[in-house]
C-alpha cells in the first residue's frame, strides 16, 4: 500500500472518494481525511503518472459539489419537510365513523403508521 | 524503571544494593508501569472511506511503549458515525492483532464503539500500537473534539503493559 498525504481543508469525502475511484479504479483503496490533509491510500502497483493525477484531483476537489446519492438525500429531506407542513393535521379516526368500512380501515392504518413514526422520531431525537 | 528478575536469596547477607534493586526499583516499576495514552482534541474530525485497514492516524493514534517482557493492554473508546459498518483493530508491530474483520464492528449512527485488547507474546523492548479502520461501504466519521455541535467528543486511547 502506498499513503499520499496531501494538505486540503473542506472535504466532500463521498465526492472525492468517487472522483478517486472514477480516475483509479482498483488502485483506490480508500481515502482519510484528518486534521488538514487528507490520506489516500493506493496499492503498490499505482504509476506515479496516477500519483500525479490523485494529487491533481485532490486540489481541484470542490466540496460543495454533491454526490447524487447525496443530492438525493437532501431531496428527498426537502420533500419530506414540504409534506410535513402540507399535511401537518393529524389523522381523526372519528372523522371517519360514517365512511365506508374499507376507508375506515385504511384511516386506521395510517393512524397506527402515523403514531409508530412518531414514536421512532422521538426515540431519534 | 525497568523491570529486574527478583533474586532469590539463600543465606547471604541482606544489603542495600540488592533491597534497592529488587525491591525498591520493582516496587517502582510496578507502580508506574510502561504506559502511553492520548485524547483526542483535534481542529477536524477523522473521517475514511476506505474498505480495507488503514491507519486513523499513524501519529497521534499510536503509541509506542518500552515493555519489559509482559503482556500490553490496550484500550479504545469514541463515537463514531457511519453510512454502513465501521471497523477497529490494532496494529501491533505493523502486524494486525485481530486479523479478518478485526476487534470490533459498530454499525449504528452516532454510537459508542468501544474495546479492551490484551496483546500477549510480546518481548521485551520497544513495541508500536497503532489505530486502524475501515468500512464496509459508503464512510465513516470519528468524532474527535473539533468542535462539532452536540458532537464535541474526545475519544482516548491507550496503552499499558500490565504484567
Amino acid at each position: 500500500m502506498q499513503v499520499l498525504i496531501i494538505p486540503r481543508d473542506q472535504v466532500n469525502l463521498d465526492a472525492l472518494t468517487a472522483t478517486l475511484r472514477d480516475s483509479l479504479r482498483s488502485d483506490l483503496i480508500g481515502v482519510s481525511v484528518r486534521s488538514g490533509v487528507i490520506v489516500v491510500f493506493v496499492t503498490d502497483t499505482t504509476s506515479e503518472s496516477a500519483k500525479a493525477t490523485v494529487r491533481q484531483l485532490v486540489q481541484a476537489h470542490d466540496a460543495q459539489v454533491l454526490t447524487p446519492e447525496q443530492a438525493s438525500r437532501i431531496a428527498t429531506r426537502q420533500q419530506l419537510q414540504a409534506a410535513r407542513a402540507n399535511y401537518e393535521g393529524r389523522v381523526r379516526l372519528s372523522d371517519f365513523a360514517q365512511s365506508d368500512a374499507d376507508v375506515q380501515t385504511l384511516a386506521g392504518v395510517v393512524y397506527r403508521l402515523a403514531l409508530e413514526v412518531r414514536v421512532l422520531r422521538d426515540a431519534i431525537d | 524503571m525497568a523491570w529486574t528478575t527478583p533474586k532469590t536469596w539463600s543465606n547471604e547477607p541482606l544489603v542495600a544494593g540488592d533491597l534497592n534493586t529488587h525491591l525498591r526499583d520493582n516496587m517502582e516499576a510496578l507502580k508506574d508501569p510502561p504506559s502511553e495514552q492520548v485524547v483526542l482534541d483535534e481542529a477536524s474530525n477523522y473521517s475514511t472511506s476506505s474498505t480495507v485497514f488503514v491507519d486513523v492516524d499513524n501519529t497521534v493514534l499510536s503509541l509506542t511503549l518500552e515493555t519489559n517482557g509482559g503482556d500490553v493492554m490496550v484500550h479504545f473508546h469514541a463515537t463514531v458515525s457511519m453510512s454502513a459498518n465501521v471497523f477497529f483493530d490494532v496494529l501491533v508491530d505493523g502486524v494486525r492483532t485481530a486479523g479478518d474483520d478485526g476487534i470490533a464492528v459498530q454499525g449504528a449512527n452516532d454510537t459508542t464503539m468501544t474495546f479492551t485488547r490484551l496483546i500477549t507474546g510480546l518481548s521485551a523492548g520497544s513495541h508500536t500500537f497503532t489505530l486502524q479502520w475501515k468500512i464496509n461501504t459508503g464512510t465513516a466519521t470519528l468524532y474527535a473534539g473539533a468542535g462539532t455541535f452536540n458532537r464535541d467528543l474526545h475519544p482516548q486511547f491507550w496503552a499499558r503493559e500490565i504484567s
